[in-house]
Protein backbone atom coordinates (compact mmCIF):
# COMPACT_ATOMS: atom_id res chain seq x y z
CA UNK A 1 0.00 0.00 0.00
CA UNK A 2 1.08 3.48 -0.86
CA UNK A 3 3.14 5.40 2.36
CA UNK A 4 5.64 7.81 2.84
CA UNK A 5 8.25 7.78 5.72
CA UNK A 6 8.50 10.29 7.81
CA UNK A 7 11.12 11.19 10.53
CA UNK A 8 9.42 10.68 13.76
CA UNK A 9 11.99 13.39 15.53
CA UNK A 10 11.48 15.74 12.64
CA UNK A 11 9.61 18.55 12.76
CA UNK A 12 5.93 19.18 11.17
CA UNK A 13 4.78 17.62 8.12
CA UNK A 14 3.62 20.43 5.28
CA UNK A 15 2.55 19.62 2.26
CA UNK A 16 1.12 21.31 -1.43
CA UNK A 17 -1.02 20.24 -4.19
CA UNK A 18 -0.63 22.76 -7.33
CA UNK A 19 -2.52 22.46 -10.63
CA UNK A 20 0.13 22.79 -13.17
CA UNK A 21 0.22 24.28 -16.77
CA UNK A 22 -1.60 27.75 -15.28
CA UNK A 23 -5.00 25.45 -15.06
CA UNK A 24 -7.57 26.97 -13.23
CA UNK A 25 -8.67 24.33 -9.99
CA UNK A 26 -9.35 23.98 -6.66
CA UNK A 27 -8.07 21.38 -4.19
CA UNK A 28 -8.92 19.69 -1.27
CA UNK A 29 -6.77 17.45 1.74
CA UNK A 30 -8.95 15.10 3.47
CA UNK A 31 -7.40 13.39 6.65
CA UNK A 32 -8.76 9.24 7.15
CA UNK A 33 -8.04 6.60 9.59
CA UNK A 34 -7.07 3.14 8.97
CA UNK A 35 -8.85 1.34 11.90
CA UNK A 36 -8.29 -2.43 10.47
CA UNK A 37 -5.06 -1.69 10.02
CA UNK A 38 -4.91 -3.16 6.46
CA UNK A 39 -2.64 0.09 5.21
CA UNK A 40 -6.12 1.44 3.27
CA UNK A 41 -8.11 4.30 4.50
CA UNK A 42 -11.59 3.37 5.65
CA UNK A 43 -12.42 6.31 8.19
CA UNK A 44 -12.77 9.96 7.34
CA UNK A 45 -11.68 12.15 10.33
CA UNK A 46 -11.56 15.45 8.97
CA UNK A 47 -10.62 17.90 5.98
CA UNK A 48 -7.71 19.76 6.61
CA UNK A 49 -7.92 22.11 3.25
CA UNK A 50 -11.12 23.30 1.64
CA UNK A 51 -11.41 23.80 -1.90
CA UNK A 52 -10.74 27.77 -3.06
CA UNK A 53 -9.16 28.28 -0.16
CA UNK A 54 -5.05 28.67 -0.02
CA UNK A 55 -5.10 27.28 -3.87
CA UNK A 56 -1.46 26.21 -4.61
CA UNK A 57 -0.03 27.56 -1.27
CA UNK A 58 1.53 25.17 1.49
CA UNK A 59 -0.25 23.46 3.78
CA UNK A 60 -0.02 22.29 7.38
CA UNK A 61 -0.66 18.56 8.36
CA UNK A 62 1.04 18.29 11.43
CA UNK A 63 3.22 16.41 13.70
CA UNK A 64 4.84 13.03 12.47
CA UNK A 65 3.24 11.95 16.09
CA UNK A 66 -0.01 13.00 15.07
CA UNK A 67 -0.40 11.43 11.69
CA UNK A 68 1.37 8.35 12.15
CA UNK A 69 -0.81 5.73 10.35
CA UNK A 70 -3.32 8.10 8.84
CA UNK A 71 -4.17 8.60 5.28
CA UNK A 72 -3.65 11.79 3.38
CA UNK A 73 -5.70 12.17 0.50
CA UNK A 74 -5.70 14.47 -1.79
CA UNK A 75 -8.39 15.96 -4.59
CA UNK A 76 -8.05 18.32 -7.07
CA UNK A 77 -10.46 19.47 -9.58
CA UNK A 78 -9.04 21.61 -12.44
CA UNK A 79 -10.70 23.05 -15.61
CA UNK A 80 -9.59 23.10 -18.91
CA UNK A 81 -8.76 26.87 -20.18
CA UNK A 82 -11.05 28.44 -22.64
CA UNK A 83 -9.32 27.85 -26.05
CA UNK A 84 -7.00 24.80 -24.71
CA UNK A 85 -7.06 21.37 -25.97
CA UNK A 86 -3.87 20.31 -23.28
CA UNK A 87 -4.83 17.77 -20.06
CA UNK A 88 -4.16 18.66 -16.81
CA UNK A 89 -1.04 18.01 -14.31
CA UNK A 90 -0.93 18.59 -10.89
CA UNK A 91 2.16 18.25 -8.21
CA UNK A 92 1.89 16.94 -4.36
CA UNK A 93 4.63 17.68 -2.23
CA UNK A 94 4.80 16.74 1.38
CA UNK A 95 7.85 18.07 3.12
CA UNK A 96 9.11 17.71 6.53
CA UNK A 97 11.66 20.73 7.84
CA UNK A 98 11.89 22.18 3.94
CA UNK A 99 12.94 18.69 2.82
CA UNK A 100 10.59 16.61 0.32
CA UNK A 101 10.02 13.17 1.58
CA UNK A 102 11.19 10.20 -0.11
CA UNK A 103 9.11 9.65 -3.96
CA UNK A 104 8.03 13.73 -3.48
CA UNK A 105 7.51 15.90 -5.56
CA UNK A 106 4.89 13.70 -7.24
CA UNK A 107 3.66 14.83 -10.73
CA UNK A 108 0.29 13.48 -11.98
CA UNK A 109 -1.08 14.02 -15.33
CA UNK A 110 -3.99 12.89 -17.30
CA UNK A 111 -6.88 13.65 -19.79
CA UNK A 112 -10.04 16.02 -19.27
CA UNK A 113 -12.64 13.26 -18.72
CA UNK A 114 -14.59 12.84 -22.47
CA UNK A 115 -16.99 16.02 -23.78
CA UNK A 116 -16.05 18.29 -20.00
CA UNK A 117 -13.33 20.60 -19.87
CA UNK A 118 -13.01 19.88 -16.10
CA UNK A 119 -12.45 16.21 -14.26
CA UNK A 120 -12.23 15.56 -10.36
CA UNK A 121 -9.40 12.91 -9.04
CA UNK A 122 -8.10 11.99 -5.56
CA UNK A 123 -5.11 9.84 -4.72
CA UNK A 124 -3.68 9.09 -1.34
CA UNK A 125 -0.33 8.12 0.83
CA UNK A 126 -0.05 6.74 4.60
CA UNK A 127 2.06 8.30 6.53
CA UNK A 128 4.09 6.50 8.46
CA UNK A 129 7.38 7.09 10.94
CA UNK A 130 10.31 6.33 10.37
CA UNK B 1 5.84 25.59 -61.93
CA UNK B 2 2.58 24.65 -62.03
CA UNK B 3 -0.35 27.13 -61.76
CA UNK B 4 -0.89 29.29 -58.85
CA UNK B 5 -3.49 28.06 -56.39
CA UNK B 6 -5.20 30.11 -54.22
CA UNK B 7 -5.77 28.54 -50.83
CA UNK B 8 -8.25 28.66 -48.88
CA UNK B 9 -9.93 26.99 -45.55
CA UNK B 10 -13.25 26.07 -44.51
CA UNK B 11 -15.79 28.07 -43.01
CA UNK B 12 -15.04 28.13 -38.94
CA UNK B 13 -11.14 27.72 -39.12
CA UNK B 14 -10.69 31.19 -37.09
CA UNK B 15 -9.99 31.66 -33.86
CA UNK B 16 -13.27 34.13 -32.74
CA UNK B 17 -13.02 37.53 -32.92
CA UNK B 18 -14.44 39.78 -30.13
CA UNK B 19 -15.31 42.03 -32.95
CA UNK B 20 -17.42 39.84 -34.90
CA UNK B 21 -18.92 38.06 -31.74
CA UNK B 22 -21.20 39.07 -29.22
CA UNK B 23 -22.83 42.56 -30.88
CA UNK B 24 -26.01 41.23 -31.09
CA UNK B 25 -27.98 43.47 -32.53
CA UNK B 26 -25.20 45.99 -33.37
CA UNK B 27 -23.39 43.04 -35.69
CA UNK B 28 -27.05 42.68 -37.57
CA UNK B 29 -27.21 46.28 -37.74
CA UNK B 30 -23.71 46.65 -39.46
CA UNK B 31 -24.44 43.78 -41.33
CA UNK B 32 -27.51 45.20 -42.94
CA UNK B 33 -25.62 48.74 -43.62
CA UNK B 34 -22.34 47.68 -44.57
CA UNK B 35 -22.13 47.77 -48.18
CA UNK B 36 -21.25 44.65 -50.13
CA UNK B 37 -18.93 45.80 -52.72
CA UNK B 38 -21.37 46.43 -55.49
CA UNK B 39 -18.98 45.44 -58.83
CA UNK B 40 -17.75 42.02 -57.96
CA UNK B 41 -14.07 42.92 -58.98
CA UNK B 42 -11.80 39.55 -58.39
CA UNK B 43 -11.44 40.48 -54.93
CA UNK B 44 -14.59 40.27 -53.90
CA UNK B 45 -14.86 37.38 -55.58
CA UNK B 46 -11.91 35.69 -54.89
CA UNK B 47 -9.92 36.55 -52.06
CA UNK B 48 -12.68 37.13 -49.59
CA UNK B 49 -15.54 35.26 -50.83
CA UNK B 50 -17.11 32.47 -48.72
CA UNK B 51 -18.52 30.63 -51.36
CA UNK B 52 -14.91 30.29 -52.89
CA UNK B 53 -13.23 29.20 -49.49
CA UNK B 54 -16.55 26.50 -49.35
CA UNK B 55 -14.98 25.13 -52.63
CA UNK B 56 -11.81 25.49 -50.66
CA UNK B 57 -9.70 22.57 -51.63
CA UNK B 58 -5.52 24.01 -52.95
CA UNK B 59 -5.05 25.06 -56.20
CA UNK B 60 -8.68 25.25 -57.24
CA UNK B 61 -8.52 28.53 -59.03
CA UNK B 62 -11.99 29.85 -58.39
CA UNK B 63 -11.04 32.21 -61.29
CA UNK B 64 -11.11 36.07 -61.28
CA UNK B 65 -13.58 35.73 -63.99
CA UNK B 66 -16.14 34.03 -62.59
CA UNK B 67 -19.51 36.08 -61.20
CA UNK B 68 -19.55 35.82 -57.52
CA UNK B 69 -22.77 35.53 -55.24
CA UNK B 70 -24.31 38.21 -56.56
CA UNK B 71 -24.01 37.32 -60.21
CA UNK B 72 -21.57 40.32 -60.66
CA UNK B 73 -18.67 39.61 -62.57
CA UNK B 74 -15.62 41.26 -64.10
CA UNK B 75 -14.16 41.89 -67.63
CA UNK B 76 -10.75 41.62 -69.34
CA UNK B 77 -10.16 45.79 -68.72
CA UNK B 78 -11.69 46.12 -65.12
CA UNK B 79 -14.82 47.25 -66.00
CA UNK B 80 -17.74 46.27 -63.83
CA UNK B 81 -19.91 44.18 -65.47
CA UNK B 82 -23.22 43.72 -63.09
CA UNK B 83 -25.15 40.24 -64.38
CA UNK B 84 -22.84 40.24 -67.39
CA UNK B 85 -23.87 43.27 -68.57
CA UNK B 86 -21.12 45.62 -69.68
CA UNK B 87 -20.53 49.21 -68.34
CA UNK B 88 -18.06 51.80 -69.41
CA UNK B 89 -14.38 52.01 -67.62
CA UNK B 90 -15.03 54.72 -65.44
CA UNK B 91 -18.77 55.25 -64.94
CA UNK B 92 -19.44 57.29 -62.37
CA UNK B 93 -23.57 57.86 -63.39
CA UNK B 94 -24.92 59.09 -60.17
CA UNK B 95 -29.03 58.40 -60.71
CA UNK B 96 -30.81 58.13 -57.96
CA UNK B 97 -32.79 54.68 -57.47
CA UNK B 98 -34.83 52.82 -54.70
CA UNK B 99 -33.50 49.17 -53.92
CA UNK B 100 -35.20 46.38 -52.34
CA UNK B 101 -34.32 46.28 -48.76
CA UNK B 102 -33.70 42.19 -48.93
CA UNK B 103 -31.90 42.75 -51.48
CA UNK B 104 -29.54 45.13 -49.79
CA UNK B 105 -29.44 43.09 -46.55
CA UNK B 106 -28.61 39.65 -48.49
CA UNK B 107 -25.65 41.87 -50.05
CA UNK B 108 -24.33 43.17 -46.94
CA UNK B 109 -24.47 40.14 -44.99
CA UNK B 110 -21.56 39.48 -47.32
CA UNK B 111 -19.37 41.95 -46.53
CA UNK B 112 -20.18 40.94 -42.60
CA UNK B 113 -18.93 37.62 -43.41
CA UNK B 114 -16.06 39.16 -44.81
CA UNK B 115 -15.04 41.16 -42.12
CA UNK B 116 -15.29 38.52 -39.76
CA UNK B 117 -13.02 36.17 -41.52
CA UNK B 118 -10.33 39.21 -42.09
CA UNK B 119 -10.56 40.15 -38.08
CA UNK B 120 -9.73 36.74 -37.01
CA UNK B 121 -6.84 35.06 -37.48
CA UNK B 122 -6.88 30.96 -39.22
CA UNK B 123 -6.35 28.91 -35.49
CA UNK B 124 -4.13 26.56 -37.37
CA UNK B 125 -2.73 28.47 -40.56
CA UNK B 126 -0.94 25.37 -42.21
CA UNK B 127 -4.26 23.42 -42.45
CA UNK B 128 -5.75 26.98 -43.72
CA UNK B 129 -3.67 27.19 -46.56
CA UNK B 130 -4.21 23.77 -47.62
CA UNK B 131 -8.18 23.41 -46.97
CA UNK B 132 -7.77 21.08 -44.20
CA UNK B 133 -10.89 21.20 -41.64
CA UNK B 134 -9.23 22.02 -38.17
CA UNK B 135 -11.63 19.29 -36.71
CA UNK B 136 -8.92 17.06 -38.12
CA UNK B 137 -5.59 18.66 -36.74
CA UNK B 138 -4.00 16.42 -33.95
CA UNK B 139 -2.61 18.07 -31.03
CA UNK B 140 -0.08 15.51 -29.78
CA UNK B 141 1.22 16.51 -25.91
CA UNK B 142 4.63 16.16 -25.96
CA UNK B 143 7.56 17.12 -28.55
CA UNK B 144 7.91 13.91 -29.04
CA UNK B 145 4.60 12.69 -30.40
CA UNK B 146 4.85 16.05 -32.81
CA UNK B 147 7.99 14.63 -33.93
CA UNK B 148 6.65 11.46 -34.36
CA UNK B 149 3.06 12.76 -36.69
CA UNK B 150 5.36 14.27 -39.02
CA UNK B 151 8.24 11.68 -39.46
CA UNK B 152 5.61 9.08 -40.29
CA UNK B 153 4.89 11.07 -43.29
CA UNK B 154 8.16 10.82 -44.54
CA UNK B 155 8.72 8.23 -47.48
CA UNK B 156 12.07 6.37 -47.17
CA UNK B 157 13.23 8.73 -49.99
CA UNK B 158 12.31 12.27 -48.46
CA UNK B 159 9.14 12.27 -50.57
CA UNK B 160 6.10 13.64 -48.47
CA UNK B 161 2.39 12.07 -47.93
CA UNK B 162 -0.48 13.61 -47.52
CA UNK B 163 -2.36 13.19 -44.32
CA UNK B 164 -0.69 15.02 -41.93
CA UNK B 165 -2.23 17.80 -39.70
CA UNK B 166 -1.05 18.37 -36.40
CA UNK B 167 -0.20 21.24 -34.46
CA UNK B 168 2.30 21.70 -31.37
CA UNK B 169 3.06 24.46 -28.82
CA UNK B 170 7.14 23.96 -28.72
CA UNK B 171 7.50 26.33 -25.43
CA UNK B 172 4.51 24.86 -23.48
CA UNK B 173 6.88 22.42 -21.66
CA UNK B 174 9.00 25.24 -20.72
CA UNK B 175 5.99 27.17 -18.45
CA UNK B 176 4.45 23.56 -17.20
CA UNK B 177 5.76 23.76 -13.71
CA UNK B 178 3.49 27.40 -13.50
CA UNK B 179 0.33 27.07 -11.41
CA UNK B 180 -2.12 30.25 -12.41
CA UNK B 181 -1.26 32.03 -8.87
CA UNK B 182 2.44 31.73 -10.19
CA UNK B 183 2.12 32.84 -13.76
CA UNK B 184 -0.13 35.80 -12.34
CA UNK B 185 2.63 37.18 -10.52
CA UNK B 186 5.83 35.95 -12.48
CA UNK B 187 4.89 36.01 -15.94
CA UNK B 188 6.96 38.52 -18.22
CA UNK B 189 6.00 39.77 -22.08
CA UNK B 190 8.58 37.36 -23.64
CA UNK B 191 7.19 34.18 -21.61
CA UNK B 192 3.75 34.93 -23.04
CA UNK B 193 4.75 35.96 -26.18
CA UNK B 194 7.06 32.05 -26.65
CA UNK B 195 4.34 30.72 -24.56
CA UNK B 196 1.67 31.22 -27.13
CA UNK B 197 3.49 30.74 -30.20
CA UNK B 198 1.66 27.18 -32.13
CA UNK B 199 3.20 25.44 -34.93
CA UNK B 200 1.44 23.72 -37.58
CA UNK B 201 2.31 21.45 -40.02
CA UNK B 202 -0.28 19.95 -42.69
CA UNK B 203 0.05 18.57 -45.87
CA UNK B 204 -2.09 16.89 -48.61
CA UNK B 205 -2.87 16.03 -52.16
CA UNK B 206 -1.77 18.84 -54.64
CA UNK B 207 -5.74 19.07 -56.69
CA UNK B 208 -4.27 21.10 -59.03
CA UNK B 209 -2.56 18.45 -61.19
CA UNK B 210 -3.68 17.57 -65.10
CA UNK B 211 -5.34 14.25 -65.17
CA UNK B 212 -3.23 11.98 -65.66
CA UNK B 213 -0.11 13.46 -64.33
CA UNK B 214 1.46 12.35 -60.79
CA UNK B 215 0.00 14.34 -58.14
CA UNK B 216 2.49 16.89 -56.44
CA UNK B 217 1.91 16.61 -52.50
CA UNK B 218 1.60 19.79 -50.98
CA UNK B 219 3.21 20.88 -47.77
CA UNK B 220 2.45 23.96 -45.40
CA UNK B 221 4.34 24.88 -42.23
CA UNK B 222 2.61 27.62 -40.13
CA UNK B 223 2.90 29.70 -37.15
CA UNK B 224 0.42 31.41 -35.29
CA UNK B 225 1.87 34.08 -31.64
CA UNK B 226 -0.14 36.34 -29.62
CA UNK B 227 1.82 39.73 -29.47
CA UNK B 228 -0.18 41.08 -26.71
CA UNK B 229 -3.03 39.17 -25.12
CA UNK B 230 -4.85 41.03 -22.34
CA UNK B 231 -8.06 38.88 -22.81
CA UNK B 232 -6.06 35.61 -21.66
CA UNK B 233 -7.77 34.35 -18.82
CA UNK B 234 -4.09 34.65 -16.60
CA UNK B 235 -5.02 38.46 -16.73
CA UNK B 236 -8.52 38.06 -15.74
CA UNK B 237 -8.70 37.97 -12.03
CA UNK B 238 -12.59 37.72 -11.88
CA UNK B 239 -12.22 35.06 -14.26
CA UNK B 240 -10.34 32.63 -12.17
CA UNK B 241 -12.09 33.29 -9.26
CA UNK B 242 -15.62 32.51 -10.90
CA UNK B 243 -14.13 29.39 -12.17
CA UNK B 244 -13.03 28.41 -9.04
CA UNK B 245 -16.13 29.47 -7.01
CA UNK B 246 -18.34 27.39 -9.90
CA UNK B 247 -15.86 24.70 -9.40
CA UNK B 248 -16.52 24.38 -5.71
CA UNK B 249 -20.13 24.34 -6.04
CA UNK B 250 -19.60 21.28 -7.57
CA UNK B 251 -16.48 20.06 -5.22
CA UNK B 252 -17.20 16.25 -3.50
CA UNK B 253 -18.18 16.93 0.03
CA UNK B 254 -16.05 16.04 3.07
CA UNK B 255 -15.15 12.75 3.02
CA UNK B 256 -17.31 11.69 -0.12
CA UNK B 257 -14.22 10.98 -2.43
CA UNK B 258 -14.06 7.20 -1.83
CA UNK B 259 -10.55 6.48 -2.07
CA UNK B 260 -9.49 4.44 -4.75
CA UNK B 261 -5.78 2.68 -5.34
CA UNK B 262 -3.81 5.80 -3.92
CA UNK B 263 -0.21 6.43 -4.91
CA UNK B 264 0.29 7.13 -8.06
CA UNK B 265 -2.36 5.53 -9.36
CA UNK B 266 -4.97 8.39 -9.26
CA UNK B 267 -8.83 8.06 -9.57
CA UNK B 268 -11.37 9.90 -10.78
CA UNK B 269 -14.03 10.84 -8.66
CA UNK B 270 -17.83 11.34 -10.59
CA UNK B 271 -19.83 14.53 -10.15
CA UNK B 272 -23.10 14.91 -9.34
CA UNK B 273 -25.95 14.95 -12.22
CA UNK B 274 -26.88 18.17 -11.79
CA UNK B 275 -23.16 19.64 -11.36
CA UNK B 276 -22.81 17.46 -14.63
CA UNK B 277 -25.52 19.41 -16.50
CA UNK B 278 -24.69 22.61 -15.22
CA UNK B 279 -20.88 23.35 -14.67
CA UNK B 280 -20.15 22.73 -18.22
CA UNK B 281 -22.42 25.46 -19.42
CA UNK B 282 -21.17 28.19 -16.16
CA UNK B 283 -17.74 27.69 -17.43
CA UNK B 284 -18.45 28.37 -21.17
CA UNK B 285 -20.72 31.48 -19.75
CA UNK B 286 -17.42 32.55 -18.03
CA UNK B 287 -15.26 32.11 -21.07
CA UNK B 288 -17.07 34.36 -22.86
CA UNK B 289 -16.57 36.79 -20.25
CA UNK B 290 -12.99 37.53 -21.40
CA UNK B 291 -13.82 39.74 -24.00
CA UNK B 292 -12.37 43.23 -22.48
CA UNK B 293 -8.39 44.22 -23.05
CA UNK B 294 -6.19 44.39 -26.66
CA UNK B 295 -5.13 41.81 -28.51
CA UNK B 296 -2.74 41.66 -31.27
CA UNK B 297 -1.79 38.39 -33.10
CA UNK B 298 0.34 37.47 -35.84
CA UNK B 299 0.21 34.16 -37.79
CA UNK B 300 2.40 33.08 -41.10
CA UNK B 301 2.16 30.16 -43.68
CA UNK B 302 4.79 28.88 -46.44
CA UNK B 303 3.46 26.01 -48.54
CA UNK B 304 5.51 24.43 -50.80
CA UNK B 305 4.85 21.54 -53.43
CA UNK B 306 6.90 18.07 -53.92
CA UNK B 307 7.01 16.91 -56.98
CA UNK B 308 9.02 13.68 -58.54
CA UNK B 309 11.49 13.13 -57.72
CA UNK B 310 11.42 13.95 -53.85
CA UNK B 311 14.04 16.62 -54.40
CA UNK B 312 11.73 18.51 -56.84
CA UNK B 313 10.34 21.19 -54.37
CA UNK B 314 8.88 24.36 -55.73
CA UNK B 315 7.46 27.45 -53.10
CA UNK B 316 3.86 27.89 -53.75
CA UNK B 317 2.47 30.63 -51.32
CA UNK B 318 2.93 32.33 -48.32
CA UNK B 319 0.49 34.28 -46.41
CA UNK B 320 0.88 36.79 -43.59
CA UNK B 321 -2.07 38.05 -40.99
CA UNK B 322 -1.51 40.63 -38.33
CA UNK B 323 -4.95 41.10 -36.33
CA UNK B 324 -5.44 43.39 -33.31
CA UNK B 325 -8.79 44.11 -31.10
CA UNK B 326 -9.78 45.70 -28.32
CA UNK B 327 -12.78 45.43 -26.10
CA UNK B 328 -14.02 47.76 -24.40
CA UNK B 329 -17.00 48.99 -21.99
CA UNK B 330 -18.41 51.09 -24.16
CA UNK B 331 -18.14 48.35 -27.99
CA UNK B 332 -15.01 47.22 -29.51
CA UNK B 333 -12.53 48.33 -32.72
CA UNK B 334 -10.85 45.45 -34.56
CA UNK B 335 -8.39 45.95 -37.50
CA UNK B 336 -6.61 43.60 -39.54
CA UNK B 337 -4.21 43.08 -42.36
CA UNK B 338 -4.10 39.95 -44.76
CA UNK B 339 -1.14 39.50 -47.45
CA UNK B 340 -0.77 36.80 -49.48
CA UNK B 341 2.30 36.10 -51.85
CA UNK B 342 1.90 33.52 -54.60
CA UNK B 343 2.75 32.09 -58.03
CA UNK B 344 0.67 33.43 -61.19
CA UNK B 345 0.33 31.19 -64.33
CA UNK B 346 2.93 32.33 -65.67
CA UNK B 347 5.68 31.68 -62.27
CA UNK B 348 5.62 35.46 -61.22
CA UNK B 349 4.99 36.52 -58.21
CA UNK B 350 1.55 38.16 -57.17
CA UNK B 351 0.41 40.00 -54.30
CA UNK B 352 -2.77 40.27 -52.87
CA UNK B 353 -3.45 42.24 -49.82
CA UNK B 354 -6.58 43.05 -47.71
CA UNK B 355 -7.07 45.27 -44.35
CA UNK B 356 -10.28 45.93 -42.74
CA UNK B 357 -11.51 47.72 -39.77
CA UNK B 358 -14.44 47.59 -37.94
CA UNK B 359 -15.46 49.40 -34.61
CA UNK B 360 -18.84 49.29 -32.81
CA UNK B 361 -19.40 51.57 -30.21
CA UNK B 362 -22.64 52.33 -28.23
CA UNK B 363 -24.90 51.67 -25.25
CA UNK B 364 -28.93 50.51 -24.93
CA UNK B 365 -30.20 53.89 -26.77
CA UNK B 366 -27.47 54.84 -29.05
CA UNK B 367 -25.16 52.20 -31.26
CA UNK B 368 -22.82 53.45 -33.95
CA UNK B 369 -20.85 51.19 -36.32
CA UNK B 370 -18.26 51.90 -38.96
CA UNK B 371 -16.56 49.23 -40.94
CA UNK B 372 -14.50 49.31 -43.86
CA UNK B 373 -12.51 47.11 -46.16
CA UNK B 374 -9.54 47.41 -48.49
CA UNK B 375 -8.66 45.25 -50.80
CA UNK B 376 -5.49 45.44 -53.36
CA UNK B 377 -5.49 42.12 -55.68
CA UNK B 378 -2.94 41.33 -57.94
CA UNK B 379 -4.77 39.61 -60.90
CA UNK B 380 -1.60 39.60 -62.65
CA UNK B 381 1.80 40.08 -62.08
CA UNK B 382 1.30 43.55 -64.16
CA UNK B 383 -2.56 44.36 -63.09
CA UNK B 384 -3.72 45.17 -59.42
CA UNK B 385 -7.78 46.52 -58.44
CA UNK B 386 -7.59 48.21 -55.81
CA UNK B 387 -11.28 48.31 -54.11
CA UNK B 388 -12.29 50.35 -51.12
CA UNK B 389 -15.39 49.38 -49.57
CA UNK B 390 -17.04 51.20 -46.28
CA UNK B 391 -19.92 51.52 -44.40
CA UNK B 392 -21.35 53.30 -41.28
CA UNK B 393 -24.70 53.35 -39.31
CA UNK B 394 -26.50 54.89 -36.42
CA UNK B 395 -29.47 53.92 -34.30
CA UNK B 396 -31.21 55.44 -31.99
CA UNK B 397 -33.54 53.51 -29.89
CA UNK B 398 -36.33 56.11 -28.11
CA UNK B 399 -37.90 53.80 -25.36
CA UNK B 400 -42.03 52.98 -25.92
CA UNK B 401 -41.85 54.86 -29.41
CA UNK B 402 -39.22 52.92 -31.35
CA UNK B 403 -36.16 52.52 -32.67
CA UNK B 404 -34.48 54.85 -35.98
CA UNK B 405 -31.83 53.62 -38.01
CA UNK B 406 -30.29 55.01 -40.67
CA UNK B 407 -27.08 54.12 -42.55
CA UNK B 408 -24.75 54.48 -45.71
CA UNK B 409 -21.99 52.43 -47.21
CA UNK B 410 -19.85 53.17 -50.29
CA UNK B 411 -17.22 51.77 -52.29
CA UNK B 412 -14.61 53.18 -54.14
CA UNK B 413 -12.88 51.43 -57.52
CA UNK B 414 -9.32 52.96 -57.09
CA UNK B 415 -8.54 51.35 -60.94
CA UNK B 416 -12.46 52.53 -62.50
CA UNK B 417 -12.36 55.89 -60.29
CA UNK B 418 -16.59 54.60 -59.82
CA UNK B 419 -17.88 55.42 -56.89
CA UNK B 420 -21.56 54.13 -55.83
CA UNK B 421 -23.73 54.26 -52.57
CA UNK B 422 -26.18 52.87 -51.04
CA UNK B 423 -28.38 54.64 -47.92
CA UNK B 424 -30.77 53.25 -45.42
CA UNK B 425 -33.65 54.68 -43.14
CA UNK B 426 -35.62 52.70 -41.14
CA UNK B 427 -37.84 53.11 -38.10
CA UNK B 428 -39.24 50.35 -36.05
CA UNK B 429 -42.04 50.08 -33.35
CA UNK B 430 -41.16 49.30 -29.74
CA UNK B 431 -42.23 45.72 -30.24
CA UNK B 432 -40.28 45.01 -33.45
CA UNK B 433 -42.75 45.86 -36.45
CA UNK B 434 -41.29 47.89 -38.92
CA UNK B 435 -42.87 50.85 -39.73
CA UNK B 436 -40.80 52.27 -41.96
CA UNK B 437 -37.87 51.18 -44.25
CA UNK B 438 -36.05 52.24 -47.82
CA UNK B 439 -32.94 51.91 -49.49
CA UNK B 440 -31.71 53.64 -52.12
CA UNK B 441 -28.70 53.70 -54.08
CA UNK B 442 -26.57 55.99 -55.77
CA UNK B 443 -23.83 56.17 -58.18
CA UNK B 444 -21.72 53.79 -60.20
CA UNK B 445 -22.01 50.01 -59.63
CA UNK B 446 -24.53 49.17 -57.80
CA UNK B 447 -27.61 46.63 -58.76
Amino acid sequence: MPNLKMGSTGGPIVTSVRILKAHVGVTAIDLWADTDHNGRPDQFLKRIKQPNQDENGQIALGSPAELDGQVVQWIWMPSQPPMATDGWEVEIDVTQNGQSLAGMPMRLAGDYPDGQRYGTFETWYQMVGG
Amino acid sequence: MTAAPMYYARAGDHRPSSVSRGAGLLTALIASLALPIANGRAWAADALSPASEAAGPPGSDTGSNQPDSAGLSIGPGGSILPGGTSQPEGNSSSTISRVPVEDYQRRVKDLDDRLNELLSIPTTPAAFALGVSPETVAHPGTVRDVVAAVTTHFGTDGSLKPGLAVEGAPFRPLFARYDIDEWMKNATWPMQVLDSVRISFATSTDPAAPAGATAATLASAGLRVSLWDQRDYRHQPAFVKGVREALRACFPGEGSAKPGEGGRNFTSVPVTDSCERNLGDTLDKLAKTLTRGHRLELAGVVTIAQGQPATAVDWRASRLWLAYDWGFGAGTLGAAADAQFRNNTDGRRVTDLTVGLRALIGGESVKWSVGGLYGRVGQTPDQTDNVLRYGSALSLKVMSYGVVEAGIQGNHDFATHADGALLLVSLSAANGETVFSRAYSAGAGLP
